[in-house]
């Protein structure tokens, strides 16, 4: 049987007093796309952050395909790409340097890349921006080229966080076409967004965080089924994520 | 209570960023900043000012012609200086500051916004007068000097003119220049401004041969002019000393001037930094298409670190600045070699050297620190220290082709001074950026100027580290042993800070 894509077990994070990750465990299956969804200041950035090597968690572990990410982050980062909501760029580079800088750092075959480059390019609309410098980009423009960035190596896995902000309808529509298209080649997929329309329609398993925990995770129609009347995921997030109802949730889980 | 959206608002707004911008440092190095902030000054105090109020009360106030043009001389480099951080700090409005998207946005009038911002633009322009000389007319004040205190007003004064004019200024470089050019010209010109006075006593040093001569040629000048058909030059030595009639002519004359520059170009400041916004929000430069791939990681960051840097706006005047102190000690090592006197040519390998370490430090600290996408670094699967020992080795190569212009000329000349300023220019390089390794200060490169939120003793080792090597490197020059005592201090130095890098 095949690991799963990304394994996060009793994870944990603070910043002094304040609690980010709190004993944070899932599991993502290659092929699968996840969504993590909570309110803001949930630990869903902190979360991925972890999981990206960019934050050390105080407990807890982080598997990517077998691959022990806290034990061996070099070869964890080897298959995987982060896509934060404020794209890693360079204002100074155009989207083909900054392709060749991925793929360098990421040590891909120089001719493999540029074709794999092309392609991206062509497919994102960028192509024939590819040699006018990032610093004119619009937003949309400029995380189209961090997803770029994020695809050039074929990661198996990806994590996004708010993939989909400045992009336009079409362009969102081609993004969640590409995603689509890499889960079903087997890779894992972990997304945050604030558009529970793009979560619903997406993702095979939803997870809710909540200060911290992970409140509720499964299939959209899991959550429905334990939310009792909810129909939508604005609902299910809105009755989960409320203050009041928190606790009951909580117990929900557990029970 | 203030009245919201009101000048003294505005300004109780800008001070309260100043302040939380310059007490930003926690921890051990806050109190070290808070030391040095309130022992400075007080040393100065008496080391300067209790001798200075004592001799005065014997004497009684200075005299004559040499103290008032000496004076009116201090006067004239400090509005040099000021206008030179004005202009920069203007420019930095224009391009920089985002937060004027804000201001202008809101319903309080422009002009309102902007009068205030180039009263926060002045008072940072005093900052550095203002520290070192409140301490000694403090202390003045105490021991009957009290009268001295009128420089402080007249110090802040002459920066609200320096403002005034370098508003004036950014405005008409921009209907010359546009406001694309604008950006690297009013840098250039900021830094050309702010090394005016040492350009000219080189000048006059190389035309003349004699070290002392500008300043003897100024006295001079200053002294038949005071006698002659300047009296007027008088009216600063009398300021300073807060004789009323003189002081009102200065002070009003510098709020004159900056009510001028204000009323002039505060009407079109809104329209110049939109304008100067607009510029920025270009489509982006082309530059080549479609370049083959370079593989390997090593490769790519040295080619990406190099394009940033050689793309840098700021890295003219960054380069400049080092260099525009260099050019007289060119026309020195040019002169005094002809006549194979090599003995002066120390002086342009230490100069050399120093600037190797300065741009070094500067460029290791953009590669290292400044980087614009730390954690697309921090995760991809290329170890850290790999890439940050290929960082510093893009940083020194591009110091090392720089100084090798002046280098290779010195070598033809003086073979060996010429290898000395080499082997100095090289370590002082490696000696900086090390530093940069292993104290990395992160910030961004637009906030370059303000770099020096490093912790101090570093930028003071760095400075030290350019210093001893310099030394090392000009004693050599001139065949004397005893430059391996700074050049071994040096190592110490180095080897004290020397830090693990985190892998």
């Amino acid at each position: 049987m095949s690991p799963p894509g990304l394994k996060l077990t009793g994870l944990c994070k603070s910043f002094g007093e304040a609690v980010a990750v709190d004993d944070l465990s899932l599991e993502v299956r290659p092929g699968e796309l996840y969504a993590l969804l909570g309110p803001n200041g949930a630990g869903k950035t902190t979360a991925l952050r972890m999981v990206a090597g960019l934050l050390a968690p105080e407990k807890g572990a982080i598997s990517v395909f077998g691959v022990d990410a806290l034990a061996a982050p070099d070869q964890a980062k080897q298959i995987a790409a982060w896509v934060p909501d404020e794209p890693m760029l360079y204002d100074r580079l155009t989207p083909w340097e900054y392709l060749e800088l991925i793929a360098g750092l990421w040590g891909l075959e120089p001719r493999a890349a540029e074709a794999r480059a092309e392609t991206l390019l062509r497919r994102l609309g960028l192509w024939d921006q590819r040699g006018r410098r990032c610093e004119g980009f619009s937003r949309g423009m400029k995380q189209k080229t961090a997803l770029a960035g994020a695809l050039i190596h074929e990661p198996r896995l990806l994590l996004l966080d708010e993939p989909l902000t400045g992009l336009d309808a079409l362009m969102a529509r081609e993004v969640k076409d590409i995603l689509r298209e890499l889960v079903a080649a087997g890779a894992s997929l972990v997304l945050t967004t604030h558009i529970l329309e793009v979560a619903e329609r997406l993702a095979d398993r939803i997870g809710i965080l909540y200060q911290g925990r992970l409140l509720v995770e499964g299939s959209m129609a899991e959550l429905r089924r334990r939310t009792g009347g909810a129909t939508t995921l604005e609902e299910v997030f809105v009755e989960l994520t409320q203050p009041q109802s928190a606790p009951q949730t909580s117990a929900m889980q557990t029970s | 209570m203030i009245r919201p959206g009101s000048v003294l608002w505005l300004l109780a707004h800008e001070l309260r960023l100043d302040w939380r911008r310059r007490t930003a440092v926690r921890g051990a190095r806050r109190w070290v900043a808070v030391l040095l902030t309130l022992g400075v000054p007080m040393f100065l105090g008496l080391a300067v000012g209790a001798p200075t109020a004592l001799a005065l009360n014997r004497t009684g106030p200075p005299t004559g012609t040499a103290p008032a043009v000496i004076a009116a001389i201090a006067l004239a480099s400090a509005f040099m200086f000021m206008l030179s951080q004005a202009l920069a700090d203007v420019v930095d409005a224009l391009y920089e500051r985002g937060d004027l998207d804000l201001f202008f946005s809101s319903p309080i009038p422009p002009r309102r916004v902007i009068a205030v911002r180039a009263l926060a633009v002045a008072f940072s322009a005093f900052t550095v007068f203002g520290f070192f000389a409140t301490g000694p007319l403090l202390v003045m004040a105490v021991l009957g000097q009290a009268r001295w205190l009128a420089a402080l007003p007249l110090l802040y004064g002459l920066s609200l003119a320096a403002t005034g004019v370098a508003l004036a200024m950014s405005v008409g470089l921009i209907r010359l220049f546009g406001p694309k050019r604008t950006r690297i010209i009013g840098r250039v010109l900021s830094v050309v401004l702010g090394s005016a006075f040492f350009l000219a006593t080189q000048a006059v040093t190389v035309m003349t041969g004699s070290p002392t001569s500008l300043w003897a040629a100024l006295l001079r000048t200053g002294q038949r002019s005071f006698e002659g058909s300047m009296p007027w030059l008088g009216l600063g030595l009398e300021a300073l000393g807060g004789k009323p009639i003189a002081f009102a002519a200065v002070a009003g004359g510098s709020v004159a001037i900056f009510l001028l520059g204000l009323s002039w170009s505060g009407p079109k400041f809104a329209a110049l930094y939109a304008a100067a916004r607009g510029s920025q929000q270009t489509t982006g430069r082309r530059d080549q298409a479609a370049r083959r791939f370079r593989g390997g990681a090593l490769l790519a960051i040295g080619v990406k670190e190099a394009r940033l840097i050689l793309r840098d706006p700021m890295l003219l005047p960054l380069v400049l600045l080092r260099v525009v102190y260099l050019v007289p000690l060119g026309f020195l090592a040019v002169r005094y070699g002809t006549y194979a006197n090599f003995t002066a040519l120390s002086g342009a390998v230490l100069a050399l050297t120093l600037m190797a370490n300065q741009l070094s430090g500067s460029l290791a600290w953009m590669t290292i620190s400044a980087e614009d996408a730390p954690d697309l670094i921090a995760t991809s699967p290329t170890p850290r220290r790999q890439i940050l020992r290929i960082k510093l080795l893009v940083a020194v190569g591009i110091v090392l082709v720089i100084v090798a212009l002046a280098v290779l000329p010195l070598i033809v000349i003086a073979p060996f001074q010429g290898l000395v300023a080499a082997g100095g220019a090289a370590s002082a390089a490696v000696a900086a950026g090390l530093l940069n390794l292993w104290w990395q200060r992160p910030g961004k490169r637009s906030e370059f100027r303000k770099r020096a939120s490093a912790p101090w003793f570093v930028t003071l080792a760095e400075l030290a580290l350019g210093l001893l090597t310099a030394l090392a490197a000009g004693l050599f020059a001139s065949h004397q042993i005893a430059g391996v005592a700074p050049a071994l201090l040096a190592l110490v130095v180095l080897f004290l800070l020397r830090l693990p890098v985190r892998a």
